[in-house]
């Protein structure tokens, strides 16, 4: 998978998760992490190659076609918490449904979100006035907002102090309590033992792929298939 | 939901919004004074064409004798004449007829009213109605067919001699013979701002009595129905069938002043375009500019699930009410422009006309929209991969 004419980011990279998943990606700066996570996530495309979401070979996907999958499947978290910085935390998570219906304004499934990623109190606030880790429980109630399948998250708690990063760890692991899969990128080792296995980068390749955790009992076989 | 974003993104960015609706009110207010001149001017050369409505003047032919003894010039006598009021239905035998709205025959004499010489002028009122429809009357217009002795007066001859509605008056004439007395009554007052001011107009007949004139008339007005009529022909035709008149055409005066039109609309257009073409380049350069700083923010709303559509229809929204603003504030703009316009070259107020906030506006949005197509275009290639990555 070349990531533009000159760097190939990532390199005969074979992977499979299976869904309810947790599965951490680590690996240095440059490894191709962001890049494996954006191409799932469909923010991406691969040169060449293929990846299978849900049945679906979403590298055949237009466009169009890829960004509602992203939104119907898809919730992002980002290291940069990336809220809309005039909307107040509840207009961020209203955007997620706007997008997703075209219409409407979703207030109280939006408040609902932000309830249950404890910024009920918060509602009003811009992201300026907010602390790191109060924008990144909006960010996650926004990546919740349409109860996407998938959770994709860069460095989540790479911004935030220890504290706050468990508030957004235990967040993750509720939801994948509830089934969701989760890909976690991370530097830190003790994230990573989170996740039910590993995936190494290195240089753009998998360095050490292991095996699926034995703890993941999972019927839905091949219903999300990277290659 | 659209509402908010929109809302909130542009409180945000005021002073970038308001450049760009500045941007509109320049083309906008350019383009709208060009209409609002452009179209009361019209309308008043018209209104001009109405009020030359005759658009040709009958007026009998004289010849002059000089005078001399000796080799002493001593000037010139010209013998008063009159066209014969039997010859005027000869104009309608003219090929160009059926372009003849009216024909108004003035009969001209200096009369003693109230011990005042005043010009006492017999017409024809149902002609002088058509030829004339613009003269203000306060009152009403004699009718030719009832009124016996009814008269219209200026209203300077109104105010100097204290003539009102329904007053009474007498006129004396002098002739060489005798002296005529007629009496008549004041129906109406008639307020042009012309010389028409300074006149008592009777029935034809009434003056022809007064001044022992019958049948005769001093000169003729002649309105034409014509858009692109060859009234100069319709003038030498005339002069083929009462040989005895000249006929002139006013043509000329007003297309004089649609000359000048024409050359500052021409000269206003080239303004204009040039005005428009600024607007664009205005909101183009702030659209763009501001696509530019929120592109980490268009790459989130891609991320989060924002189709193109989507962020296309959000600029297009914005685009629109800069449009709006920029088009309403530029009329206004435009009303000011006008009267400057109006007054400095034609030398007439320029009132504001409702119906050109619509075409501001259609211009205005248009261009908006137009100059926002480059900046929407650049919004649609960011990249979210590309603009999230690290920073």
């Amino acid at each position: 998978m070349d990531y533009n004419e000159n760097t190939r980011a990532l390199d005969n990279v074979n992977i499979e998760v299976m869904k309810g998943e947790w599965v951490s990606i680590m690996g240095a700066s440059g490894s191709g992490k962001t890049t494996l996570l954006n191409i799932i996530g469909c923010l991406d495309t691969p040169t060449s190659g293929s990846v299978f979401t849900k049945g679906i070979k979403i590298t055949d996907l237009d466009p169009k076609e890829l960004t509602r999958f992203r939104r119907e499947n898809m919730g992002f978290i980002f290291q940069q918490f990336h809220l809309v910085p005039y909307l107040t935390a509840l207009e961020n998570v209203m955007l997620a449904k706007y997008f997703l219906h075209g219409k409407g304004d979703h207030e109280e499934d939006a408040r609902l979100a932000l309830e249950r990623v404890d910024m009920g109190h918060r509602l009003e606030h811009i992201p300026a006035h907010l602390s790191g880790g109060e924008q990144q429980r909006v960010a996650v109630a926004r990546a919740l907002a349409n109860e996407p399948e998938i959770i994709l998250a860069d460095e989540p708690t790479g911004n935030l102090d220890q504290k706050n990063s468990w508030k957004i760890l235990e967040l993750l692991k509720s939801l994948h309590d509830e089934g969701h899969t989760i890909l976690l990128i991370t530097h830190e080792p003790d994230i990573g033992k989170m996740g039910n296995r590993t995936i190494r980068l290195v240089d753009g390749q998998v360095s050490s792929p292991e095996p699926l955790s034995s703890s993941i009992i999972n019927e839905n076989r091949g219903e999300s298939n990277y290659e | 939901m659209r509402f908010r974003i929109l809302s909130k993104s542009i409180s945000r960015r005021r002073s970038r919004v308001a450049i760009a609706i500045i941007a509109v009110i320049m083309g906008a207010s350019v383009f709208g004074a060009l209409v609002m001149t452009s179209m009361e001017v019209r309308d008043n050369v018209g209104l001009e064409f109405r009020q030359y409505g005759a658009n040709i003047l009958m007026i009998p032919k004289t010849d002059s004798i000089s005078v001399s003894i000796g080799e002493i010039e001593y000037g010139s006598v010209t013998e008063q004449r009159y066209i014969e009021e039997s010859d005027l239905p000869k104009i309608m035998e003219i090929y160009w007829a059926p372009n003849i709205l009216g024909i108004a025959p003035y009969l001209y004499g200096m009369a003693e009213v109230e011990d005042h010489a005043v010009i006492l002028s017999g017409v024809n009122f149902s002609a002088l109605k058509i030829v004339n429809p613009w003269w203000n009357i306060e009152g009403d217009w004699v009718d030719d067919d009832n009124d016996s002795h009814g008269a219209l007066v200026g209203i300077t001859v109104s105010e100097a001699l204290n003539l009102g509605i329904g007053d009474n008056f007498t006129a004396k004439y002098n002739n060489t013979q005798n002296e005529t007395i007629q009496s008549f009554t004041v129906k109406g007052i008639v307020d042009t701002g012309g010389s028409e001011d300074y006149q008592i107009f009777t029935k034809l007949l009434d003056a022809q009595l007064l001044y022992d004139k019958e049948n005769k008339v001093s000169i003729v007005q002649v309105s034409a129905l014509c858009t692109a009529c060859p009234i100069d022909v319709i003038a030498e035709q005339i002069e083929e069938k009462i040989v005895y008149v000249e006929a002139k055409s006013v043509k000329q005066m007003v297309n004089a002043e649609m000359q000048i039109l024409g050359k500052v609309e021409s000269l206003m257009f080239i303004v204009t375009a040039i005005a428009l073409l600024a607007s664009a380049m205005g909101v183009m350069t702030t659209m763009t500019t501001s696509v530019i700083e929120r592109q980490k923010e268009i790459g989130i709303m891609k991320a989060i699930g924002a189709e193109n559509r989507t962020i296309a229809s959000l600029f297009y929204s914005e685009a629109v009410i800069i449009g709006v603003l920029g088009g309403v504030i530029g009329y206004f703009v435009a009303i000011v422009l006008a009267q400057f316009i109006g007054d400095s070259v034609f030398n007439s107020p320029i009132s504001p006309n409702p119906v050109v906030l619509l075409y501001v506006l259609c211009v205005s949005i248009g261009v908006a929209l137009l100059a926002s197509v480059y900046p929407v275009r650049r919004a649609i290639f960011i990249e979210p991969a590309k603009v999230l990555r690290g920073d």
